[in-house]
């Protein structure tokens, strides 16, 4: 498990001896980290035309209608209050909230026709995360049967988890996901194991709170804040470290270097980007995890999870906010949601595209599921699972296309329908990762490749 | 904005600093005669820095301070900072759901603002009132269904609001005590983002009754309905200025939100701002010579101050 939790109490006063056994015998992050670099293996990639994947997963479920589908020639009561704009791909509109995406859209896939299998976040979270409603948690708490299946994040670590570096195959940026106060599955190993967990991080503007360095609870964000003491604290874990270190194999050793190494700190600091990289993403909480995203697929990283929010609703606290817009959908959508994404994913399609990284970087922004064509009694708009779109740009897909057709009030898809599923199987087919492959791993790829939207 | 000393400061205070209080005037007119509002050239001052999502700008009417909506370490609630730039204070601290959208009453002694209670995946919108320091809040419009933007009128007598009582988002009138609620608008699209004008006879506000977002005025009893803006584009969040030579809007016209000045018979269009950023939720200073708004301008969400000539 790459998520440390609890487990690791790395602390001011470093690690007790009870919790230097604990690492060495009994946790999962022990064992598990040090047989993941036991387990790297090299998988020849003959079609593989992405090498990175970077999943903005928009928590909540996006209208497809205000974003990315809208329908002009709807009824008031379906299309809502805001305008369509051109997009650089000819006769192609977007939602008039997102100019600078339609400005981008020639470089982009959008999917029009996606549907999913529930309308409880929890399921269509799992599905959309793991392909698969096995194992998922619907609000009330019923667990769907068959074993949970490994996140698509989980699946490209295990075949692409050799990374130069030595640095998390998996990463999450953004807090573990749930519905109310109900947790969302999906996002780890699954089968796999939890060898294959992410490594997640969460932004806060007084730096990158990291999950696995469980630091102690007077360890204040302000005291944070001063990086000669978190430098000091690690210099002290490091002490720690080389006295332990007759207690670790190679294996344990290579994975606890790689997490305390300046090397992977530095690249977690965002103060090394100027200042107006920085605020052309947007200085929020998913403009600033876009641009770490993008630091770390030019470290070859093969997969990078931005969580919009942990949480569904848009008004709750935590910052942003999820897209779970039941009522406000206009006022939020205009006043917040939109130009934050509009801002940050057109931040990091334009530098991965200048720094050369968009033709191998897959960029896919999605959530669970659409919301309900026709507005509700209180100016929002439900789930809808019927229909949905999903913006994918680079990483060896078709540019400048529209995928897929909703009906006249995006309540349907008209044509090419497809599943998450689809979507996992075409974005596995273009990092190399073939059907085969995975069912040699037990894990049947349930999706068809969706040839048409590959390059 | 002004500002006053005490007698007994000012004495002691007058004599040393003549000298420079006569350079200041020379400077001041200096830059007032070379100020333009032109894109990158208006003297536009920032108050805040810190880039932390803000929204819902006030300015109070004695013009010291305006209180806003702000999102700080993950809570929505409603703040106040000195017309100067100092002093950022929470001043709602309520736990059970965010509060957002404050304005004053016009004696500035309470703020109205809307309060969302959170429940599971929905929330309940209610409008409170309360002291400007944050105390004593009490309920004014109790949630029936979705309760928002509310504005005091200038003799501080009536409330306009927005409600989804009646299934569509319309704008209603109630006295101050939040009794005797009429229906100002009826049409199937949206109606938002009311403003009085200020004499308190006209509103403008937000709706989609013509196929988008545009600025509408009506009589403050709902009648007479009259298109002030008509563009594709997104035109919301009218405030009428003090004097009534201005109404102040947000516009996406240009392809990103800018904040646009017309005078009320729909003449004399202007873009104020000007810039590549995003700049919405603009408030008046009391005495109509200074626009405040929130600008991404430098990354974050900011409020900035821009004369008005």
């Amino acid at each position: 498990m790459l998520t440390l939790g609890a487990e690791w109490q790395c602390t001011c006063q470093g690690w007790s001896r009870r919790e230097v056994v604990q690492i060495g015998l009994s946790t999962a992050l022990g064992l598990d980290w040090a047989d993941w670099f036991r387990c790297q293996q090299s998988h020849a990639a003959t079609t593989r035309r992405a090498r990175s994947v970077i999943l903005l997963w928009l928590w909540g479920g996006p209208s497809h209608l205000d974003t990315f589908d809208p329908k002009p020639q709807a009824p008031l009561e379906y299309r809502g209050p805001f305008s369509t704009i051109p997009t650089s791909i000819p006769g192609v509109r977007f939602c008039e909230l997102f100019p600078q995406l339609a400005r981008l859209a020639n470089r982009c896939t959008i999917i029009r026709s996606l549907h999913t299998g529930s309308n409880d976040h929890g399921v269509a979270g799992t599905v959309g995360l793991t392909g698969s409603t096995s194992g998922a948690i619907n609000l009330g708490g019923q667990t769907a049967d068959g074993n949970l299946r490994p996140a698509l994040g989980a699946l490209v670590a295990r075949f692409h988890g050799t990374t130069p570096g030595h640095w998390p195959p998996y990463l999450i940026l953004g807090g573990r996901l749930h519905q109310g106060k109900k947790p969302v599955v999906g996002e780890g190993g699954g089968t796999l194991g939890h060898r294959y967990d992410p490594f997640r991080l969460e932004y806060r503007p007084s730096g990158w709170h990291i999950e696995a360095l469980q630091l102690s609870a007077d360890l204040t964000p302000e005291r944070l804040q001063h990086r000669r003491q978190l430098w000091t604290q690690f210099d002290q874990t490091r002490r720690w470290f080389e006295n332990a270190s007759a207690a670790l194999d190679t294996y344990q050793r290579q994975a606890f270097e790689m997490l305390l190494s300046p090397q992977m700190l530095s690249l977690f600091d965002l103060s090394k980007e100027p200042e107006s990289v920085r605020q052309r993403y947007g200085l929020t909480r998913f403009g600033q995890s876009c641009l770490l995203a993008r630091r770390l697929v030019e470290k070859h990283i093969p997969f990078v999870q931005v969580n919009w929010s942990n949480h569904v609703e848009p008004e709750e606290d935590a910052g942003d906010g999820g897209w779970d817009m039941h009522y406000r959908n206009f006022e939020i959508l205009h006043n917040r949601h939109a130009p934050m994404l509009d801002r940050a994913l057109s931040a990091l399609l334009e530098d991965l595209e200048q720094r050369g990284l968009l033709a191998t970087t897959l960029v896919l922004a999605v959530g669970e599921f659409g919301r309900t064509p026709k507005i509700n009694d209180k100016i929002g708009r439900d789930h809808w699972e019927h229909c949905y779109c999903a913006l994918l740009a680079g990483g060896g897909f078709r540019s400048g296309l529209v995928y897929g057709e909703s009906d006249d009030r995006g309540e349907r898809p008209r044509a090419h329908p497809c599943t998450p599923a689809d979507l996992h199987a075409t974005i596995l087919a273009a990092l190399g990762i073939t059907p085969e492959a995975a069912r040699n791993l037990n894990l049947p790829v349930e999706g068809q490749v969706l040839d048409a939207i590959l390059a | 904005m002004r500002y006053s000393l005490s007698t007994k400061e000012h004495c002691r205070a007058a004599r040393p600093l003549s000298c420079f209080a006569v350079l200041a005037i020379l400077l001041a007119i200096s830059l007032a005669l070379s100020a333009e509002p032109l894109p990158g050239k208006s003297p536009t001052r920032r108050l805040t820095t810190d880039g932390d999502y803000k929204a819902h700008l006030s300015w109070s009417p004695d013009g010291s301070q305006i209180v806003f909506t702000r999102i700080h370490d993950g809570k929505m609630s409603l703040w106040s900072v000195r017309a100067d730039g100092t002093g950022l204070t929470r001043i709602s601290r309520r736990d059970d759901g965010p509060d957002f959208d404050p304005s004053w009453f016009p004696d500035a002694r309470r703020l109205v603002y809307v309060h969302d209670q959170l429940q599971g995946t929905d929330g309940k919108l209610s409008i409170y009132s309360m002291l400007p320091d944050g105390s004593n809040a009490s309920v004014l419009v109790p949630n029936q269904a979705f309760e928002e933007c509310p504005r005091v009128s200038p003799d501080g007598t009536r409330l306009l609001f927005v409600s989804t009582r009646h299934g569509n988002q319309e704008i209603y009138l109630a006295d101050i005590s939040g009794k005797e609620v009429r229906r100002l608008t009826n049409d199937p699209a949206p109606d938002t983002h009311p403003s009085w004008s200020p004499d308190g006879q006209q509103i403008a506000f937000a709706s989609a009754r013509s196929g988008n977002w545009d600025i509408w005025v009506m009589q403050s009893d709902g009648s007479q309905p009259r298109r002030l803006t008509d563009h594709p584009a997104l035109d919301c969040w009218p405030v009428w200025s003090p004097d009534h030579r201005f109404i102040a809007f947000t516009s996406n016209r240009d392809g990103n939100y800018e904040i646009y000045l017309v005078r009320p018979d729909g003449t004399g269009l202007r873009n104020l701002t000007q810039s590549p950023a995003w700049e919405h939720f603009a408030a008046w200073s009391p005495n109509g010579h200074q626009l405040a708004f929130v600008s991404t301008r430098s990354g974050g969400y900011d409020i900035y101050v821009v004369p008005v000539e």
